[in-house]
């Protein structure tokens, strides 16, 4: 019985095989392409796009993407990274041999590395015109911003009535243990979150901060999904994460319960970049793709898919995020100087948790 | 015994672990040809903490695992009682589960909010700490050992023991004197196996490591993918690999020894109930524990989303106004099932039949360079290879392919080990006397070695497929997104705050596995016992 069983186990598994192969075969040459050239608009000639994105980017915005680029005979191919990490990384590694035209949602932590690197080409999109000169991080616009959101703490309100409202107050005893972050090594808002002490304390007082901090936090997560899976397990009452995380308990849920803590008016704005690739072969592809990521079309999808905000200030953001608390001033470090300190910074505050 | 046949069982061996060999070596050569030059050397002292933690949670997971193993072991290979073989196979259960869903349960459970605390009216940490990283370790790999132990108990013949009380001995005494020698190999390798499964761990340390605690898989990804400073990845890497490969060419006896095979239920055996009222009280108690922290975690996750159905039908058809469980996973759930079952099936067959076919070529053959060859991919840093693999090979092997070679190249380590074990212990005495009257070496394998190997072929191969579904580095590594099978789904919900719908998806995945574990313990039991 039982050899019989292995043949047939063979042969279902060698169907599944040709099976997957023909999947993600037919995954990666999308028959579109033609189809759409053939149909014939005179003008725009058939072409391909190869966006590189992390894994979390909504598919809202790929399909809007995909189908409006199709309308015009354009091909746009999205792949996805497991984090922004994963995305820097595979461009450092493949460089100019990967098929990349664009890439979207390199947040700042990355900019001085890419530049550097020079992984990009600059091009200036009209739109630029429409977008507060704060967000516009590279003055060459290699790299240039499409949304933007503080990083700052939130609180559950069913299980901490009264949130601290000063920094004194946060490292106050009372709050023992009730803090979920996550590692400035691992995660941008982890990293902003350092970055913001220090610009807050100075360099010679934010370790101090959190010497003081440190009896509070319960732990420090890697990235950001397991901190605030934490904290809404009911694990910890405050968590690192972005003014904008009530919005969608708010909109979702239909609940205020989890709301954000914005102390002494203070959050590091964490501004998300595209920009089109050095060795791109299809620039005129790359740049309609770029105009239309800053289109008030694509902008106006932004704040209920991604949570963020969208860096035009023509856009209006849906209602529901009128109800979250929002720093007054945009607040963000020179890449400069990020790039100069920041693993000695980092270092030093490894020392001062471990304890 | 016939020279040439051993001969071609040798050379056939050595070409399946060169290709395997090749298919491990050549991406993280790419992977390294890359990287060369790119990044700085971590310090001495870095690298030191590193392995230090390594190396000590790793040896207090397994001594803890061991002990607590140790009753367990004892009742299941001494005593028949209603819910044995179910807490046997159940057992497999947290060693097939993906991490995610580990840390999840663990944290629901033994949480600060979690059921434990809730009980007793506590607030306890335990589990953000280096106690918590012990906890999930001990809570994977318990099972193991139990599983390791109880075999080699129940094939120790009691009238040792009964012997020894009879000239005089105490019954501590004669453990002490008789049981616990004759357990040893055992004992060594329950405590060599767990010992490398959290040595390598990354999961959970990821988790609950908080800045303090890194292993060094951790410590690479870290390297790798945050710092992009490839070389102390690569440093790290070498460390990890140079020191896996110490403990196994150290330990390779040891690893080899475990015999795989659960304690048969043996009619024999004298029913708990029938034991005097302390032995009874003590096994019941003891059992009652342990049961709990093994299915607590579990069934905390199940009466979560148990307490609102609804959740199930917003897996399939989504609730108005709802975000779509579709657009968050970038699949369909019956889609997710289905790819992750073709995908575990294809992985695991072909880990199967190159874990059978290995084995059987290479019975009786101890030899300490192959046993250490073989067990190599498991100091090899998963996601290195991953990496490796799409760099080399995209475009050219199809995605689904690639993924399932890594799949093959990483699992079959754990696959060859249980397969190894039961046909070692059959022997080749049977071969023999069959080829002496004249079948051939196929007649031989379908008409002696299958009906005798069928459970530890169905317990690999269910192994096999498990490990292939928990599986997601290599599956997002390699499928850079485009493939979504169960872990990966859990991850994208959790990651979009859809925690419920998460937990519900997990609780379909732990069905899918205990199903699968229970009906190969049902048919082969049943069939071996005829």
């Amino acid at each position: 019985m039982f050899h019989r069983f292995i043949v047939t186990a063979l042969a279902v598994g060698a169907a599944c095989f040709l099976t997957l192969a023909g999947c993600a075969n037919r995954n990666d040459s999308p028959s579109d392409a033609e189809s759409a050239g053939a149909s014939g608009n005179a003008q725009a000639e058939p072409s391909e796009v190869v966006v590189y994105t992390y894994d979390a980017f909504p598919s809202a915005l790929e399909d809007l993407l995909v189908s409006h680029f199709g309308d015009q005979g354009t091909t746009v191919i999205v792949e996805r990274f497991e984090d922004t990490g994963g995305l820097f990384a595979e461009l450092l590694l493949t460089r100019d041999e990967s098929p990349v035209d664009v890439v979207i949602g390199l947040d700042t932590t990355y900019l001085g590395h890419a530049i550097r690197e020079e992984l990009f080409q600059p091009y200036t999109p009209e739109a630029l015109a429409g977008i507060p000169e704060d967000f516009v991080v590279d003055p060459l616009h290699r790299l240039v911003p499409f949304d933007y959101g503080n990083v700052v703490l939130n609180y559950d309100s069913e299980l901490l009535p009264e949130p601290p409202a000063t920094w004194e107050e946060l490292t106050a005893p009372d709050l023992a243990n009730s803090i979920v972050l996550t590692n400035p090594a691992t995660s941008s808002p982890g990293r902003n979150f350092l970055l913001l002490t220090v610009m807050l304390f100075g360099e010679e007082g934010y370790l101090d901060f959190w010497e003081r901090l440190r009896p509070n936090v319960l732990t420090v997560t890697a990235g950001w999904s397991e901190a605030y899976g934490l904290y809404t397990q009911g694990e910890a009452p405050i968590v690192l994460s972005y003014e904008t995380s009530p919005v969608y308990h708010i909109a979702f849920e239909e609940t205020d319960r989890y709301r954000n803590l914005v102390i002494e008016d203070a959050g590091y704005t964490q501004i998300e970049l595209a920009g089109i690739t050095a060795h791109s072969d299809n620039v005129a592809g790359a740049r309609g793709v770029i105009e239309f990521v800053l289109s008030e079309q694509f902008q106006s999808e932004i704040p209920l898919n991604q949570f963020m905000y969208p860096v035009r200030v023509d856009v209006e953001t849906p209602e529901a995020f009128a109800a979250v608390d929002r720093p007054s001033t945009v607040r963000y470090m020179s890449s400069e100087r990020i790039e100069e300190n920041f693993d000695e910074w980092l270092a030093a505050w490894e020392e001062v948790m471990r304890q | 015994m016939s020279s040439t046949a051993a001969g071609k069982g040798g050379i056939a061996t050595i070409v399946v672990v060169a290709v395997l060999l090749f298919f491990l070596a050549a991406p993280i050569g790419a992977l390294l040809m890359r990287v060369a030059g790119d990044g700085t050397v971590p310090a001495a002292h870095a690298v030191y903490r590193v392995l230090r933690f390594s190396l000590s949670q790793a040896i207090v997971s397994a001594g803890i695992a061991i002990v607590l193993a140790f009753p367990v072991a004892y009742a299941v290979s001494h005593y028949r009682f209603p819910g044995r073989r179910l807490i046997v196979a159940a057992s497999m259960l947290p060693f097939v589960l993906p991490s995610i869903i580990v840390v999840v349960a663990m944290v629901a459970f033994f949480g600060r909010n979690g059921t434990v605390n809730r009980l007793f009216g506590m607030e306890a940490n335990l589990v953000y700490s280096f106690a918590g990283i012990v906890l999930a370790h001990v809570y994977y790999n318990v099972s193991l050992a139990v599983r390791v132990l109880s075999a080699a108990w129940s094939g120790i013949d009691r009238r040792y023991g009964e012997t020894a009380r009879s000239l005089g001995d105490s019954r501590p005494g004669s453990f002490l004197r008789v049981t616990l020698p004759l357990l040893r190999p055992a004992v060594s390798t329950a405590f060599t196996l767990v010992f490398l499964y959290s040595f390598l761990s990354f999961g959970v340390v990821l988790v609950f490591g908080g800045v303090r605690y890194a292993t060094l898989e951790v410590a690479i990804y870290r390297e790798f993918f945050i710092d992009l400073d490839f070389r102390s990845a690569a440093v790290f890497a070498a460390v990890q690999l140079g020191f896996t490969v110490l403990f196994v060419a150290a330990f390779a006896r040891s690893i080899h020894a475990d015999r795989a095979g659960v304690a048969r239920s043996d009619p024999r055996l004298p029913r708990l109930a029938d034991a005097s009222p302390a032995t009874r009280l003590g096994m019941v108690l003891y059992l009652l524990i342990f049961a709990v922290f093994l299915g607590g975690p579990l069934a905390t996750l199940i009466g979560r989303v148990a307490a609102d159905p609804t959740v199930f039908r917003d897996l399939f058809v989504p609730r108005p106004g709802a975000r779509s469980v579709e657009k968050i996973v970038r699949s369909t759930v019956p889609g997710v099932i289905l790819r992750s079952v073709a995908i575990a099936f294809v992985s695991g067959t072909a880990t199967f039949a190159l874990s059978a076919w290995l084995a059987l070529s290479h019975r009786g053959k101890g030899n300490r360079l192959f046993e250490t060859t073989i067990f190599a991919p498991m100091g090899v840093s998963v996601v290195s290879v991953a990496l490796g693999l799409r760099l080399l090979w995209e475009g050219i092997v199809p995605m689904g392919a690639l993924v399932v070679v890594g799949q093959v190249v990483v699992t079959l380590p754990i696959v060859f080990r249980i397969v190894r074990a039961g046909v070692e212990e059959l022997g080749d005495r049977f071969v023999q006397a069959a080829r002496v009257l004249g079948a051939s070496r196929f007649a031989v394998f379908r008409d002696v070695e299958l009906p005798l190997l069928r459970r530890t072929f169905a317990n690999a191969f269910a192994y096999a497929m498990a490990l292939s579904f928990a599986d997601i580095t290599m599956v997002l590594g390699v499928g850079r997104g485009r493939i979504a099978t169960f872990p990966v789904a859990i991850y994208r919900l959790i990651g979009f705050r859809s925690f419920d719908l998460a937990v519900a998806l997990s609780v379909i995945y732990i069905g899918m596995c205990a199903a699968l574990f229970l009906l190969i313990d049902a048919t082969t039991e049943r069939r071996s016992d005829r």
